[in-house]
């Protein structure tokens, strides 16, 4: 095999892969080919913007931004208000995104804040960040909530008075998104106001990316120390990275759950990271470098992995639970896997750099 | 940091706190409880037809005897209601009425409306009566079920 | 003032917060009518239950590899092997000591292959480590499903195949050692001689083994590569051997646990099992790159004094719950900081 194609098999290994799975999955799990496009249809509306979000701290050089889940609490947090305040449809959302815009901010301020410290550790740093702010999550929403912080409609509240309930229904501002400009193609279903929003998202990313900040950032990922020399506030500019990216997880959150139509309270947030990651990654994506089109090839094949599993593994060997294990397995391998190859690839490239440096002498 | 850029920036979050105002304003949700009830305003007796097809704000319209009383989940300030005898006589009635931000269900009349009652009786604040408590105590005491941010429409 | 300032920073402001905050809890207990024998008994057996866990830490922490977050790897080796022994259905010390054996084989194995993996990742061992541990749990998910074992204590029932999701050690091997030489001090105080014995008898095991030259060795691994390889020591080979190390005592620990805990739990169990090992070890003071046994005893006994005394205590002064929510915080916290400390170190 010649050596581009080497190169290009490991850069995409991945998405390969997942593509192999998933053509053998599908004819194994029987399903209805419009079910399967509809639902891929509503899905790039509801997630597509989650991931997006990931896009700048990659390019910023601080890796996979597990602490998404930051933002995604935030959106959270503010549709809990609205909802509490009854304000319904699109100003319901609206109202969302800016009571959860400060929010967000702080978090992924303090985000930032704390990944400058453990330069070298991002990922993990976020990883473990996003459960300890999960911990003051569930502290302000399940003991906070009622008591300091008013709750006006007593029907959010736990029968003992204060907290928020397991789930919030979202009946006031379900699909205002999805619905609002309705296409009805071939009997499908098509939520075009979604997707404009998530296109309006790509192209301020786009466009973000031309400007100075931007540029600073790009420099920041490739290289921390030149950057520096330039002139460019390096600690800064990936605390805006985070920022930016905990704002639109916020965003996105509400887009992901207006469509679903409830909030569970403890857990909408909590996979939220690992599914936006998984599905970048097996779009294309690696730890150094993101795209757009990386974004949507990855939320269409991570989709139809979820919708394909457990039928095809119903079908294969009697078990729906094991297509669901398989899945999650995939989930979680395709980020180890990206993981390693990317460390794998670093580790080789400073070897050869200290090799080149001994040159022929003592080795 | 600058003298303009904080002007900028105070401005920015100036316009934020106003649309949220605004979005508040215009995004407030209600409960409607469209009545078909007698009603006795300034003394006179104001009822309802035989039959009304009701319509808010271009809905389905729904067809209500002369006790009765729907919900109809709305958002924002500004309605309208098109009542239409069905009954007899043909009469048709479509008004525009207001709702007050902070009333969270409202009680619409649809007599006072046909009737041609003034303005301010069309739509009340609806007190719900004592025995009421019974329903809502239910729904506290089970943690588990789903909370509605507003109840869902439903026809007695 | 400049002492106590010193003091704190060595001893780390975290760590005293935690400590005084589990005095507190103690102070408090007896004054709200929580029942201090019974709580104290209950820490102890928690020790006894954890400790190899975190245990388990140390050797990779020495060598360099961080914090293990695939201590589920571990933990999987020795869920088979509680399955397999329990298949065979040996009872008693058998039983148990079965159990144990075929998870060190099974610890051995990962470990090394795991090993090898991370030789080739240095530099990024946590993060990978993590969603190694994570994929292995989901791929021993359908294995516990699809395997042949046949004993009814532990599949599905009705005719159903497939392994269930908690299998109870009752009338194998339970309390096995929770037992053992355990005594009453009054009422309702029991101390678990047994698990802490061996908790004891391996930590001084493993002090031992770093005091002797392959454990010196993969210290210097961990504290000074350059120096390690200019010795002659081959820095890969140690690193294995650390995490085969790591890998086994999981496998050690997961045992001890359920026989304590008295449930084999298998499925998604296993999946965040790491995390509270790693909290408790730097609790007791270790960083991401430097262990000791007295980290270990020391985190150990605050953090599960933690999860044993604030549900009580709160419990009994608040009347809610927050237990859960507090260990979430403490414990994340605790390894945030940890992960947030070093740089300045290293620099």
């Amino acid at each position: 095999m010649s050596s581009r194609l080497r190169v290009f098999f490991i850069d995409n290994a991945v998405a390969i892969l997942i593509l192999l799975l998933i053509a053998f999955a599908l004819p194994v799990a029987k399903l209805p080919a419009s079910f399967l496009i509809q639902e891929i249809l509503m899905r790039l509306g509801r997630d597509t913007f989650l991931v997006l979000a990931l896009l700048l701290p990659i390019m910023a050089g601080m890796g996979l931004n597990f602490g998404m889940v930051l933002g995604a609490m935030a959106g959270q947090l503010g549709l809990i208000f609205i909802s509490d305040w009854g304000i319904v449809g699109i100003p319901g959302l609206l109202l969302a995104m800016i009571i959860s815009l400060p929010i967000s901010v702080v978090l992924g301020w303090m985000c930032g804040m704390i990944m400058n410290r453990a330069k070298g550790r991002e990922m993990v740093t976020g990883f473990i960040l996003a459960f300890f702010m999960n911990g003051i999550y569930m502290m302000i929403v399940l003991y906070a909530m009622g008591s300091i912080i008013p709750i006006i409609n007593p029907e959010l509240l736990l029968s003992r008075g204060y907290g928020i309930r397991n789930v919030v229904g979202l009946d006031g501002v379900r699909q205002a998104f999805d619905n609002l400009i309705p296409l009805h193609v071939a009997g499908l279903k098509i939520p075009v106001f979604s997707y404009l929003i998530i296109a309006a998202g790509a192209a301020l990313l786009i466009w973000f990316r031309s400007t100075k900040l931007g540029q600073d950032m790009r420099a920041v990922g490739q290289d921390r120390g030149v950057s520096a020399s330039a002139g460019i506030p390096v600690e800064r500019t990936r605390i805006l990275a985070i920022m930016i990216s905990t704002v639109l997880a916020g965003i996105g959150q509400i887009i992901f759950l207006q469509n679903l139509g409830t909030i569970n309270t403890t857990s909408s947030h909590e996979q939220i990271g690992m599914f936006s990651i998984a599905a970048l990654l097996i779009g294309g994506a690696s730890v150094t470098k993101a795209s757009i089109p990386n974004v949507i090839i990855g939320v269409i094949l991570f989709h139809l992995l979820f919708l394909v599993s457990p039928m095809a593994g119903k079908n294969l060997i009697g078990s729906g639970m094991l297509g669901e294990y398989f899945r999650q397995f995939v989930s979680y391998g395709v980020i180890a896997l990206a993981l390693v190859l990317y460390e794998w690839k670093r580790v080789t490239r400073e070897n050869d750099a200290r090799a080149t440096l001994r040159g022929g002498g003592a080795a | 940091m600058t003298a303009r850029s904080l002007i900028q920036r105070s401005c920015a979050l100036l316009g934020l706190l106003a649309l949220s105002a605004f979005l508040f304003y215009i995004g407030k949700g209600h409960t409607l409880l469209v009545d078909t009830a007698a009603v006795t305003i300034d003394g006179r007796e104001y009822s309802s037809a035989e039959t009304v097809s009701v319509s808010i704000d271009g809905r389905e319209p729904e067809s209500m005897g002369r006790a009765e009383r729907t919900m109809a989940q709305v958002g924002g300030p500004r309605h309208r209601i098109t009542i239409e005898v069905v009954s007899g006589g043909g009469q048709k009635v479509e008004q525009r009425f207001v709702i007050p931000t902070f009333l969270d269900t409202a009680l619409v009349s649809v007599p006072a409306i046909l009737g041609g009652a003034p303005r301010q009786h069309w739509v009340t604040k609806f007190v719900a009566p004592a025995a009421e408590d019974a329903p809502a105590e239910e729904m506290q005491q089970q943690e588990q079920s789903t909370v509605l941010a507003a109840p869902p429409a439903i026809k007695p | 003032m400049e002492a106590v300032r010193r003091f704190i920073s060595s001893f780390g402001l975290p760590r005293l917060l935690i400590t005084v905050f589990l005095l507190l809890l103690f102070a408090v207990a007896p004054m709200v009518g929580v029942d201090l024998p019974s709580s104290l008994s209950d820490v102890l057996i928690r020790v006894g239950m954890n400790g190899i866990m975190v245990l388990a830490m140390v050797p990779m922490i020495q060598s360099g590899c961080g914090l293990n977050f695939g201590l589920s790897l571990g933990v999987l080796a020795g869920l088979l092997g509680s399955t397999i022994s329990i298949e065979t259905g040996a009872v008693g010390m058998a039983g148990f000591l079965t159990a144990i054996l075929v998870g060190q084989g099974f610890g051995a194995l990962f470990g090394f292959g795991y090993g090898k993996l991370l030789n080739r990742v240095k530099g990024g061992e946590m993060m990978i480590a993590t969603y190694v541990g994570f994929s292995s749990v989901m791929v021993m998910c359908i294995a516990w499903v699809v395997l042949p074992f046949k004993s009814p204590t532990m599949i599905w029932g009705y005719g159903g195949s497939g392994l269930r999701t908690t299998i109870s050690v009752e009338g194998f091997w339970r309390h096995i050692l929770d037992d053992f030489l355990a005594f009453r001090l009054g009422q309702g105080f029991k101390v678990p001689t047994g698990a802490l014995l061996v908790f004891l008898l391996v930590a001084l095991a493993v002090w031992a083994f770093f005091h002797l030259k392959l454990g010196t060795a993969i210290t210097a691994v961990g504290l000074n590569p350059t120096y390690a390889k200019a010795s002659g020591i081959n820095i890969n080979r140690m690193r294995i051997i650390s995490v085969m190390m790591s890998t086994m005592l999981g496998a050690l620990g997961i045992v001890v646990f359920q026989q304590s805990f008295g449930f084999i739990q298998l499925y998604d169990g296993p999946l965040y099992m790491a995390f509270p090992a790693v909290a408790a070890i730097l609790i007791g003071g270790a960083s991401v790159n430097k262990a000791t046994l007295v980290h270990v005893i020391i985190g150990t006994m605050l953090y599960q004094g933690i999860l044993t005394m604030t549900p009580e205590v709160f419990n009994a002064v608040l009347k809610i719950d927050m237990s859960d929510v507090i260990r979430v915080i403490v414990s994340n916290g605790m390894i945030l900081y940890a992960l947030t400390r070093t740089m300045k170190v290293a620099k």
